[in-house]
């Protein structure tokens, strides 16, 4: 286990975070939710940048206070409020992380960041938000990490640039052992990418599924009030009112397509999931 | 060893692997002992998830087509052709009865069938 | 610790031009003008104060845009940060300290003034330590209170020499005699160094217990 949250709970004047999760090797797992939801206040928990009331953090099967200088080594981080001060230029910052990891692959670094444009002399006052987001990856991904850490890290990148971000991450992956935890807003940016994804709400997890469930047994179904009427709804979820009828998500496609096959079953994605929990009644 | 994925498509993209490799077997493209990519690299090449294509190996694996030892990947097993091909015609056949229910429950003749079997069979797009 | 003594030094280019201009006015003062002992000890103590405050102003470019989090990832302890502060104000002072003595030893000798080892000691020395204790009080208050940290500091400092003012005016009138002190002063010079030199130690591990504490409990 990577990263292992229990009931971690932490008070703010207007709002209240409640939430367990995990981080397994050789997975990765995101976390989904809007702005506000709670994904960066339990990303700073994480990383001991804030107290909490309750609960515990482990990461390498430690507690978040206690890491070795060794094991923050082990951890790449990006932050989305957070970074690189504007006052240096990337060759002060390939010098700094030269001085901070022993693992710190400085050819590798250059290379990638005059891959992905981003001018070594330059100072990083001068730097667009995506060219900003571009060298956070860069660098949390320039020192042999276990764990990557990323919080909103595909904020402010154009689809071309945040696509090849995705593949280094899945490249990232192919050695074995390691895990990221990442974060985002969008869900579609995460689809296709996640083996393992936590729903966040309100400071609350009000969903924990791995990708492949979630894309084999959950699916919207639509059908008229009188169809709505005589069907079985122990696997309903969550239902909403439309024009048609109603509008279902179900975890149990499979049950409801044997059984009412008149019934419109579609695939569905995780914006959907987010939309029906967050706007539909539960049940 | 080249697979396709749809991802607008009914069917689980874990079965769309499956199905792709199972094909490349029978049509010998894969030949026994051959060296599957690894999950995580599958998973980059078709930009899917690495469960997803874990869940596919693992089928494939439960159905004797492919053997996974640790630490060095997994292969295709050791199955006949045969025995691949077999499995392919009984899902043949499972269509063809649900094709032909059908064609039942809409009142068709043998003959009209037989005569749409044939134009579809000769159909040079098919 | 290497990491932020590097991060440091990068920020410093961004300070040091200033640095360099109090540093030619001050070579100016002291080379060009008739050399008095009186003078030397102010530009000496301005100096050292002026590059332990630049050092610690440091911070400012720690903080700025919620650097702070991002630089808290690192792998660096909470106390290694503030460790490396004081490190690096030391080695700034240090480097001060050792260029304002070679221009005072050039001074005194292109101006054939008698050499006074003991005046010299004494006006370095002094400097040296009120640049310690400034930066004791300086570093908790920015790590607490960021920016307003400074205005803190100022109000303070100014309170305590009006404090000192009033009270030495004051004690005229009182029953007190003052020259009983200047007199315990002379007789006792080493024990009072060695007693100022240990409170002042005292003083910057309070510092530094403290900005530890700061940093523990902050929020990012």
């Amino acid at each position: 286990m990577l990263v292992k949250i229990e009931q971690l709970e932490k008070q703010y004047p207007n709002f209240h975070l409640d939430c367990s999760m995990e981080v397994k090797e050789g997975q990765i797992t995101g976390l989904i939710g809007q702005n506000g939801a709670g994904k960066s206040t339990t990303f700073k928990a994480i990383l001991d940048l804030i107290t909490f009331e309750r609960g515990t953090i482990q990461i390498f099967d430690q507690d978040c206070h206690d890491l070795t200088r060794e094991e923050k080594c082990k951890i790449g981080v990006v932050l989305s409020d957070s970074g690189f001060s504007n006052y240096v230029k990337v060759k002060d910052v390939i010098r700094m992380m030269k001085a901070f990891y022993p693992a710190f692959n400085a050819d590798d670094f250059q290379y990638q960041c005059e891959r992905f444009g981003l001018p070594l002399n330059d100072k990083i006052k001068t730097f667009s938000t995506g060219m900003k987001a571009k060298l956070k990856i860069l660098a949390a991904m320039s020192h042999d990490a276990d764990l990557l850490i990323l919080d909103e890290p595909t904020a402010g990148l154009d689809v071309v640039v945040r696509d090849e971000i995705l593949d280094m991450l899945r490249e990232y992956m192919l050695k074995e052992g390691r895990g990221i935890l990442i974060s985002s807003h969008i869900a579609t940016d995460l689809e296709g990418l996640c083996d393992d994804i936590y729903l966040i709400d309100q400071g609350r997890i009000s969903l924990h599924e791995d990708i492949v469930t979630l894309t084999e047994c959950y699916g919207l179904m639509k059908m008229d009030e009188t169809q709505f009427e005589r069907v079985d709804k122990q696997y309903i979820l969550a239902q909403k009112k439309e024009h048609f009828g109603r509008v279902c998500l179900t975890n149990e496609k499979k049950f409801y397509r044997e059984n009412y096959p008149d019934i419109v079953i579609e695939k569905c994605g995780i914006d959907d999931v987010i939309y029906m929990t967050a706007k539909g009644e539960k049940r | 060893m080249q697979i396709i994925i749809q991802n607008s498509s009914e069917i689980p993209i874990y079965e769309q692997i499956s199905m792709q490799i199972k094909a490349q077997i029978v049509s010998a493209e894969l030949k026994e002992h051959d060296l599957l990519p690894s999950v995580r690299g599958l998973a980059k090449e078709l930009k899917i998830s690495a469960l997803t294509v874990k869940k596919a190996y693992d089928y494939l694996e439960e159905q004797g087509f492919i053997v996974t030892v640790h630490g060095k990947g997994s292969f295709i097993a050791s199955t006949n052709a045969e025995l691949v091909k077999e499995e392919l015609r009984s899902q043949v056949d499972a269509d063809l009865e649900i094709a032909i229910q059908k064609a039942k429950s809409c009142g068709m003749t043998k003959d009209e069938m037989m005569e749409l079997f044939l134009l579809i069979w000769e159909d040079e797009s098919c | 610790m290497k990491g932020l003594f590097v991060k440091d030094l990068c920020f410093f280019r961004e300070l040091v031009k200033t640095l360099v201009i109090f540093l030619i006015v001050a070579t100016m003062m002291i080379l060009f003008q008739d050399f008095k002992y009186e003078n030397l000890m102010f530009v000496f103590s301005y100096m050292i104060v002026c590059s332990a405050m630049t050092s610690v102003n440091l911070i400012a470019y720690d903080q700025d845009q919620n650097g702070m989090s991002f630089l808290l990832t690192f792998p660096v302890k909470k106390k290694d940060y503030v460790r490396a502060k004081f490190l690096f104000s030391g080695f700034v002072i240090l480097v001060v300290f050792a260029i304002m003595w070679v221009l005072s030893i050039t001074a005194i000798t292109v101006q054939h003034v008698p050499l006074k080892w003991e005046s010299l000691l004494a006006s370095s020395g002094t400097s040296v330590l009120i640049a310690i204790v400034m930066l004791s009080l300086m570093l908790p208050l920015k790590l607490k209170f960021e920016e307003k940290g400074n205005l803190i500091m100022v109000v303070t400092v100014f309170a305590a020499i009006a404090a000192t003012y009033f009270l030495s005016k004051g004690a005229k009138y009182l029953p007190i005699d003052l020259s009983g002190i200047g007199a315990f002063f002379n007789d006792h010079t080493k024990a009072i160094i060695v007693g100022v030199l240990v409170v002042v130690a005292v003083g910057v591990i309070c510092s530094m217990k403290i900005s530890e504490r700061i940093l523990q409990k902050k929020e990012y």
